[in-house]
């Protein structure tokens, strides 16, 4: 072949050459895909929310007017009020579940890949499994409070996904339901890195079992906790396909949260302008998070390095 | 601290503390795995139920006579507006969808991913950095410029989706294989090239035969998530062409008709089975990419 | 531009992802929300369709027209818009506006359409003067379906006005019956809410809903319409939320609910159901507070999408003429529970509360008692609507008092502006 020839004849500077090429033809796609898909589809949506756009995207530029004019929606309130009640409890719960749970399995359990399969295949389904399969369950007249009254329980009352101020704890037990299987295999994963030595040394001098989690296991692995911490936070951020299916972001509009207000005042209202002002404020909340998980590994590195 | 390697002979009140700790803990074990596992029971005992009897005795029952009507139903029936020729086209569109959407992104992922950690430029940090940067941000973002993308391509369809899945999936997959080649050595490499192998006969020759624990981890994670995948399939799709995601969202979702929750429940667990099998089969490498894949960045 | 287009599809490896059929049938794709017991009439339109040798993909959004609208929008701005989308009142002008909808005048020329329609659903039809869109049903919303079992356990007659209605559903819940059958479904909320306002003052409801005046959106009217709304949520039942509107018709069938106030529509499901009029439901023109008469007006109609190929330009006309065809709205409309736009079509095998709704219609044109529906997006375009259906929403699920109610309501009229 050609490429053969040559290089026989011209070895060292045609190959340095061929390389740049090759890594540079192989790089292109990678290149324009992160171009358009992420900076310039970002720039464009940034572009937008400075505009008055509604049905389509115009240019006229009406500087922060939305940015201020998003605050006077009761929903955008809600949707965002929503937003800090959801997601610290989503990480307690979810979080803690998750912990609780590898610890235990942790303690020399027999079976435990059952055990560990069990608690970990949600993460394989869809959200809209997840929420139509829960919203059934908590649904007073499909789930569990239509079984108790079945039974004979008649005063029994399930009803958080009808009331507008517990609707929101339902997201967070689907969604934990969800998750938990997740911050098991993480934290186990961690836990499994841990000296046993160490352990076995804190054992023979009498330490209890709960003093050693406490004083040796988990701060040993701190940087997993930060992790998740990170991972759920953004989950929370992003949940958006299982309130959608729970509860359709009802009643009223009690689980509204920003992913579904962007989409709804896009399309269904046609609101190009408002909606991408959500969408900017969603990017700016993330940016507070990665600068906190960012700055934690700083310091944290730092104090490693010491 | 210091180490006593004595044996201890444990009284016996101890023991018997242990052995209810013990008890303690196997009964919260089990417990927990009754909350995950109901759901799914629920599900699948459903889909056995007749129609009849479920509006007798409500969604959480046990069946009083199996059936597999409602796996049927929804398979080849059930309504999507009014075209009802049940879930069985929409889930090939997911079949269509996922397949070469992940292939395509797995190849981009691994081409990436070795020349940014094999062949280190000025700048390959930083382009690096850059392509992850989308793992991050929520998809909402995108909605608005993907809609015109689409319109500018008239791809508002199965492979419009995949393009999708590949500008998205992409800051994913090189992830994956940038970290696992990080560990590959590389004198490996420096000795091919001495030999006159060049950029793609290095890959080819020996980076491909190393890697089949990451791909298997990446197509793994890249099927889950492109056949689970909801916002942009309801969005951008419509009629025929809907993933099952959507599909089941149309059959499952708010509507005017009466329910019929063996066959709804039959079309869930037809939406999630694909993603249920490969967890069931390859589980471990299902986790490893979760970990790895949500860890880092 | 091209460049992008070639540089991605080569991307894909796939450069060709779909080529048209070289077919010369008339094709259509309708995008629409009819789902339920109305589904099975669109069926009558696609068998029509089909007979007469057309393609027809069919694209439902299941739900309501919010979702439909999301799934239009999304697809405008992609640029592939469906030939044909259910589209009403005030919307089918904002994508007029917009340039994207195309004329069908030579079918409307040639069918005569300005002698055959009523002149209210002309104006609405056109736009710049062409017709852009052909009205297919006459919905109406002011209907309350009472349970004749119900009202028997109790020993009341039909309530024709608000304090009636009150003291019936009183003794049906002391008699354990639920008074207001109603589904957690945001349009279905907001069809009760459009009723009840309308029950207390035509003139009012025009200039609030219609009109948008900021003075009427805070009259007393609002005030009562809202208390009596906070009352008969306290009178559903608690297997309200999600609910969908057959399973609510339901309950009235059985004679477990009192009231459900919902379109006609409805009476398809009844049909479905194997309801009789009479035995198992009356239908009843919402009460009204002061004895007025009205009407409130919901046409179905299906508007038309600048399309390329000629195919699915041929498939448009087809479809007009088909929809405004006599047989067609005679068949479709007497299986929806509606009544055809078409002035020329007998009612004779109708039934007696379509046979009404036509009386009343006329009754109420001629006394100008008539008025557009808010809640189905014949008054005020979708964003309106939507924040409309916001604030009543929630005030439907809190415990809002009326006056933050109205304040809520007033608000979101004021933010869209």
């Amino acid at each position: 072949m050609n490429n053969t020839a040559v290089k026989s004849s011209q070895p060292k500077i045609d190959s340095a050459l061929q390389e740049k090429l090759a890594l540079f033809v192989s790089l292109t796609p990678a290149f324009i895909i992160t171009l358009i898909g992420t900076f310039i589809f970002l720039f464009w949506t940034i572009f937008m929310s400075f505009t008055d756009s509604t049905l389509f995207p115009g240019t006229d530029l009406i500087g922060l007017e939305n940015y201020f004019k998003i605050w006077r929606f009761p929903r955008w309130q809600v949707a965002t009020g929503n937003l800090f009640i959801f997601a610290p409890l989503y990480i307690v719960v979810c979080g803690g579940l998750g912990v609780a749970m590898a610890i235990m399995i942790d303690q020399n359990v027999k079976n435990e890949s059952i055990f560990r399969a069990i608690y970990l295949y949600p993460m394989a389904v869809s959200f809209v499994v997840a929420g139509t399969v829960w919203r059934w369950i908590l649904n007073p007249s499909t789930g569990v409070e239509n079984l108790m009254h079945g039974l004979g329980f008649e005063s029994f009352v399930f009803d958080w996904i009808a009331r507008k101020d517990r609707a929101i704890y339902t997201v967070i037990i689907a969604q934990s339901w969800q998750h938990a299987g997740f911050v098991m295999a993480l934290v186990l994963a961690g836990l499994r890195t841990v000296n046993r030595d160490i352990i076995n040394a804190a054992m023979v001098d009498g330490a209890s079992m709960a003093t050693i989690y406490r004083r040796i296991i988990l701060p040993s692995i701190a940087p997993i906790f930060v992790a998740v911490f990170f991972i759920l936070s953004q989950w929370a951020l992003k949940a958006f396909d299982i309130i959608l299916a729970l509860t359709e972001g009802g009643p009223g509009y009690a689980t509204d949260v920003p992913s579904i207000f962007v989409r709804d005042m896009m399309f269904n209202r046609g609101q190009i302008g408002m909606a991408t002002v959500a969408a900017v404020y969603m990017l700016l909340l993330l940016f507070v998070l990665m600068a906190i998980y960012y700055g934690y590994q700083l310091i944290f590195r730092k104090r490693v390095a010491q | 601290m210091t180490i006593a390697t004595t044996e201890q002979t444990l009284p016996s009140s101890q023991e018997l503390g242990a052995m209810f700790w013990r008890f303690v803990l196997y009964a919260g074990l089990v417990l927990l795995g009754f909350f995950f596992i109901v759901p799914l029971a629920i599900v699948l005992l459903t889909s056995l139920r007749g129609q009849e009897e479920i509006l007798k005795n409500g969604v959480l029952a046990l069946p009083s006579e199996v059936s597999l009507r409602a796996w049927w139903v929804a398979f080849n029936e059930s309504c999507v507006g009014t075209d009802c020729r049940g879930m069985a086209p929409y889930f090939w569109n997911s079949v269509k969808l996922v397949i070469p959407a992940t292939v395509i992104s797995t190849a981009l992922g691994a081409i990436t991913g070795y020349a940014l950690t094999k062949y280190k430029f000025r700048g390959s940090e930083f382009f690096f950095a850059a392509t992850i940067f989308g793992i991050f941000l929520p998809a909402q973002l995108f909605l608005l410029p993907t809609a015109q993308l689409l319109g500018l391509l008239s791809a508002t369809n199965i492979w419009g989706l995949v393009l999708i899945h590949n500008l998205y999936g992409l800051a994913f997959t090189t992830l994956f294989f940038r970290n696992f080649y990080v560990q590959i050595p590389d004198e490996i490499i420096s000795a091919a090239r001495i030999d006159g192998a060049g950029f793609f006969a290095v890959f080819w020759r020996i980076i491909v035969p190393l890697s089949p624990p990451i791909i298997v981890v990446t197509v793994i994670w890249q099927f889950t998530h492109i056949w689970n995948e909801f916002l942009y399939g309801a969005t951008f799709t419509t009629g025929t062409d809907l993933p099952i995601t959507a599909a089941l969202y149309a059959v499952t979702g708010p509507k005017g008709g009466i329910r019929d929750y063996g066959v709804e429940a039959a079309a869930v667990v037809i939406a999630a089975l694909p993603t249920l099998a490969v967890y069931i089969v390859a589980g471990k490498y299902f986790v490893r990419g979760l970990t790895s894949g949500s860890l880092k960045g | 531009m091209s460049v992008r287009k070639l540089v991605l599809a080569a991307l894909l490896g796939c450069a060709t992802p779909f080529a048209a059929l070289a077919e010369d049938k008339p094709e259509i794709e309708l995008l629409h929300w009819w789902d339920g017991a109305s589904a099975r009439v669109v069926q009558k339109m696609k068998d029509k369709f089909e007979e007469e040798g057309g393609v027809w993909r069919d694209t439902t959004v299941a739900g309501e027209g919010a979702s439909a609208l999301t799934t239009l929008r999304a697809r405008a701005l992609a640029g592939n818009p469906p030939g044909a989308v259910q589209l009403k009142g005030p919307d089918i002008q904002e994508w007029g506006e917009l340039g994207v909808l195309r004329g069908v005048d030579n079918v409307a020329a040639e069918e005569n359409w300005n002698e055959l329609l009523p002149p209210l659903l002309q104006t609405i039809m056109q736009h710049d003067g062409k017709y852009v869109a052909v009205p297919v049903t006459i919905h109406r919303i002011d209907w309350m379906y009472a349970s004749p079992k119900a009202l028997k356990a109790v020993g009341a007659e039909v309530p024709t006005n608000w304090d009636e209605f009150n003291a019936t559903a009183e003794k049906m819940a002391a008699a354990g019956i639920t008074p207001v059958a109603l589904g957690g479904q945001k349009w279905q909320e907001i069809t009760m809410f459009e009723a009840v306002a309308f029950g207390h003052g035509v003139e009012w409801y025009q200039k609030a809903f219609v009109e948008l005046d900021e003075e009427a959106l805070k009259a007393p009217e609002m005030i009562s319409t809202l208390e009596q709304i906070r009352r008969m949520v306290g009178w559903t039942d608690s297997g309200m939320p999600g609910r969908d509107y057959e399973a609510t018709a339901a309950m009235v069938v059985k004679g477990d609910a009192g009231f459900q106030f919902m379109g006609d529509w409805i009476l398809g499901a009844f049909d479905k159901a194997g309801a009789e009029q009479g035995a198992d439901y009356v239908c009843i023109p919402t009460p009204m507070s002061n004895g007025e008469k009205g009407f409130i007006l919901n046409a179905d109609s299906i508007a038309f999408f600048q399309v390329e190929p000629k195919q699915e330009i041929a498939g448009q006309e087809l479809f007009a003429k088909i929809g405004m065809s006599k047989d067609f709205q005679h068949a479709f409309n007497q299986a929806k529970g509606s009544i055809p736009p078409r002035t020329d079509v007998s009612l004779e095998d109708f039934s007696d509360c379509q046979k009404q709704a036509r009386t009343d219609l006329d009754a109420a044109v001629e006394s100008g008692t008539m008025v557009k529906s808010m809640a189905h997006s014949m008054a005020v375009n979708n964003n309106i609507r939507a924040g409309i259906i916001d604030a009543v929403s929630e005030y439907i699920n809190s415990d809002q008092t009326p006056e933050e109610g109205a304040e809520a309501i007033r608000l979101s009229v004021e933010l869209t502006r």
